[in-house]
């Protein structure tokens, strides 16, 4: 790969898994929850396309376009919840979904 | 054509799906008989199940070749994709008449059953990492809106909540997991990830760091999946929350379905000989993951006054036995331990049916079942309680029942594979089952011995009067679930041997494809100058190495490695001269990639 090399792209990808791991876990704001797994997918993608720019075949190419297309229908699906969840108590705060017991 | 007919079960499956969606559509907004959309569900699940195991088993004799590569169908798929199946028609019989009760619709209710029961197919048929993620969200996706199917509770919502949360962070784990593998080894299918990963596992660097990544990550996206501990926390409350129905499919369907492609997974791709010199050894993470999910499963489950919470701690310590079951294959044949398919259908068996008779008791609304609920069942509804006995009993693990049989295949397997020092687990196995022995028999304490408290006024369904629903569908999916776990424990034969021959099926060989297409170019003169018979050798003289390094520390496990190397390398010399099966050195599928036809990409 001419330019920035594997391993940078790698960092860049875990940076942004990490963080989307971290808001998933640490947020309580469904919405915001929902933008960090978003978040993670992103970061699988850039470390498929990576990967599959430094071996030069186009293999991840359709795992990324899959991936594009669950994310959006996951985001459906958790979107429907929110808004379930908005009906319920007037917000989206998650910290109400963990009053049950661990 | 010959791919579509293979694909019939799936096909089936989700015609399902959409038959019932369109029935749905046809009768009425309020149609009091929807009851029969069920009956439909399950006939469909049903007979994708029955071609699932005709057509499944035999596949190999006429393979898959457009969908080659993506789909996998042989005994192990058929035995786990008809397990599904059976627990996805079960779960729509018990929602017939438990949906009206708790105000649910049960239009998409059904059809999100029979989606995710097709994704749950594609998931344990996947050849490919990405179709296997493509099964994983259709059957999750469907499941995260059936636990929140009840909207007018907000328990269920935030079950269905936490339920997609938790479950999206597993996906992309897994995805992540599956973007280093393709990393390290340029391939995306199993055999060829095996492959890769054992020709490249005596290299140095970047190639083991990658892998290694990969299985941290994989098993933490499968922890969630199948409830091991530390990634169990969600369990209880998105089993309490959710519809009951929902909770069985959960507890019987999605951790079956985990369970095949965790051990496929796992089992296919970690399976080169060397890596015992890893800092973290597949065994090791799984020996780890079955010990802590079981003593933490049975030991929460003790002090829970919920039926469906303890269900859902006992579902958590059942996949501990199992985790053990897939950590301890064979060393010889690094199969799939045969006791391991058995145990989850006597589990599922048992579950299903212990989750249909609370199912039946939640009338009113009522999705939460407090153990006083089930005082003076016995009186009340003899039969149910009945049900709720064998099932029960059957989880224990007690002798008449299937239960029993499972845990003393699976323990007799654990042991075999490596009796002197697997030992030490089978009795934490043993001693756990026992701990377990005190909240099953605190379920039937109150639902054979104690009275229920004299009220009045709103507290009488609290107290245990409320009378069960009438239902003949789900009356006929916990008799069978109740007899299917008799049958297990009295006669097991068949089934330990369907069990068998699903279990040798396990392990996807990375070599077999190329051993059947072309024999000639595999012969010792003509393969590549690859070091191929050495590596064996080397990860060996490692491996011992290795041992002698870490005697100390952990002496039993590096000898029982070892151990394996020079099986493995004892197998690959008497290879040489042509007395066994032909078992190709592995690196030559990539010696000489665009002529075989075993790799395609």
């Amino acid at each position: 790969m001419s330019g920035v090399p594997l391993s940078w792209w790698l960092v860049l990808a875990t940076a942004l898994f990490g963080i989307g791991a971290l808001g998933v876990v640490t947020r309580r704001n469904a919405l915001v929850v929902l933008m960090s797994l978003e978040l993670m997918l992103n970061g699988v993608n850039v470390a498929f396309l990576a990967f599959a720019r430094a071996r030069g075949d186009s293999l991840a190419h359709a795992a990324v376009f899959i991936v594009m297309a669950v994310a959006a229908a996951e985001v459906a699906v958790g979107l429907a919840l929110a808004i379930a969840l908005f009906r319920h108590g007037g917000n989206v705060d998650l910290d109400r979904a963990r009053r049950m017991k661990g | 054509m010959n791919d579509l007919l293979l694909c019939a079960p799936i096909l089936v499956a989700a015609g399902t799906g959409i038959l019932v969606m369109a029935l749905d559509l046809l009768s009425g907004r309020d149609d009091p008989r929807k009851g029969f959309l069920g009956v439909v569900t399950a006939a469909g699940l049903a007979i994708a199940a029955v071609l699932a195991v005709t057509l499944w088993p035999g596949a190999p004799a006429f393979e898959m070749s457009f969908l080659k590569g993506v789909l996998i169908v042989d005994g192990f798929v058929a035995f786990f994709s008809a397990l599904v199946l059976a627990t996805g028609a079960a779960a729509a019989l018990l929602a017939v008449d438990h949906l009206p009760e708790q105000g649910i619709e049960p239009g998409a209710f059904q059809t999100l059953l029979a989606f995710s029961a097709t994704g749950a197919l594609a998931f344990v048929a996947a050849a490919d990492l990405v179709t296997m993620f493509l099964g994983l969200e259709v059957m999750s996706l469907a499941v995260y809106a059936l636990a929140a199917s009840k909207r007018s509770s907000g328990f269920a919502t935030e079950a269905g909540l936490k339920y997609f949360v938790l479950g999206g962070l597993a996906s992309a784990f897994l995805l992540f997991g599956v973007a280093f593998l393709y990393g390290a080894t340029g391939s995306l299918d199993l055999a060829g990830i095996a492959a890769g990963l054992a020709g490249g596992a005596s290299s140095a660097g970047a190639d083991r760091v990658l892998p290694q990544v990969a299985l941290v990550l994989l098993l933490v996206a499968m922890g969630f999946k199948v409830a091991a501990v530390p990634f169990h926390f969600w369990t209880p409350d998105v089993y309490e929350g959710a519809p009951t129905p929902v909770t069985a499919y959960m507890a019987g369907a999605v951790k079956a379905a985990g369970f095949a492609v965790l051990s496929r997974l796992i089992l296919t791709v970690y399976q080169a000989p060397s890596w015992g010199g890893l800092p973290l050894s597949p065994a090791d993470a799984l020996l780890g993951l079955a010990v802590l999910t079981m003593v933490v499963g049975n030991v929460l489950g003790v002090v829970q006054d919920d039926v469906k919470r303890i269900l859902a701690y006992s579902s958590i310590a059942h996949a501990g036995y199992l985790l053990l079951g897939v950590w301890a294959t064979d060393p010889a044949t690094r199969a799939l331990n045969d006791g391991v398919p058995f145990y989850l259908l006597a589990y599922v068996a048992a579950t299903v049916g212990a989750f249909g008779v609370v199912s039946l008791l939640g009338a009113r609304g009522e999705e939460d079942m407090r153990l006083p609920r089930l005082a003076g069942l016995s009186k009340r509804h003899p039969v149910l309680a009945a049900v709720l006995l064998v099932c029960v009993l059957s989880l224990a693990g007690i002798p008449p029942f299937g239960g029993f049989m499972g845990k003393f295949n699976l323990f007799k397997a654990v042991l075999a594979a490596d009796p002197a020092s697997n030992v030490t687990w089978v009795v934490v196995a043993v001693l756990n089952s026992l701990v377990a022995l005190y909240y099953y028999l605190r379920i039937l304490l109150y639902a054979y011995f104690r009275e229920p408290e004299v009220v009045s006024g709103d507290d009488v369904a609290a107290a245990g009067h409320a009378p069960a629903i009438r239902s003949a569908p789900a009356w006929a999916a916990i008799g069978v679930a109740a007899l299917a776990s008799l049958y297990l424990g009295i006669l097991p034969g068949r089934m330990m041997a369907a069990s068998g021959s699903a279990a040798s099926a396990a392990v996807v060989r990375p070599d077999l494809s190329a051993a059947l297409a072309a024999p000639a170019a595999l012969a010792p003169g003509k393969s590549s100058p690859a070091p191929a018979p050495a590596s064996p050798t080397v990860s060996r003289r490692a491996a011992v190495r290795d041992a002698g390094r870490d005697a100390a520390r952990d002496a039993t496990r590096n000898d029982r490695d070892a151990a394996r190397n020079d099986r493995d390398a004892a197998h690959s010399r008497s290879a040489a001269p042509g007395t066994r099966p032909p078992r190709p050195p592995r690196p030559s599928r990539f010696a000489a990639p665009p002529a075989g036809g075993g790799s395609g990409r």
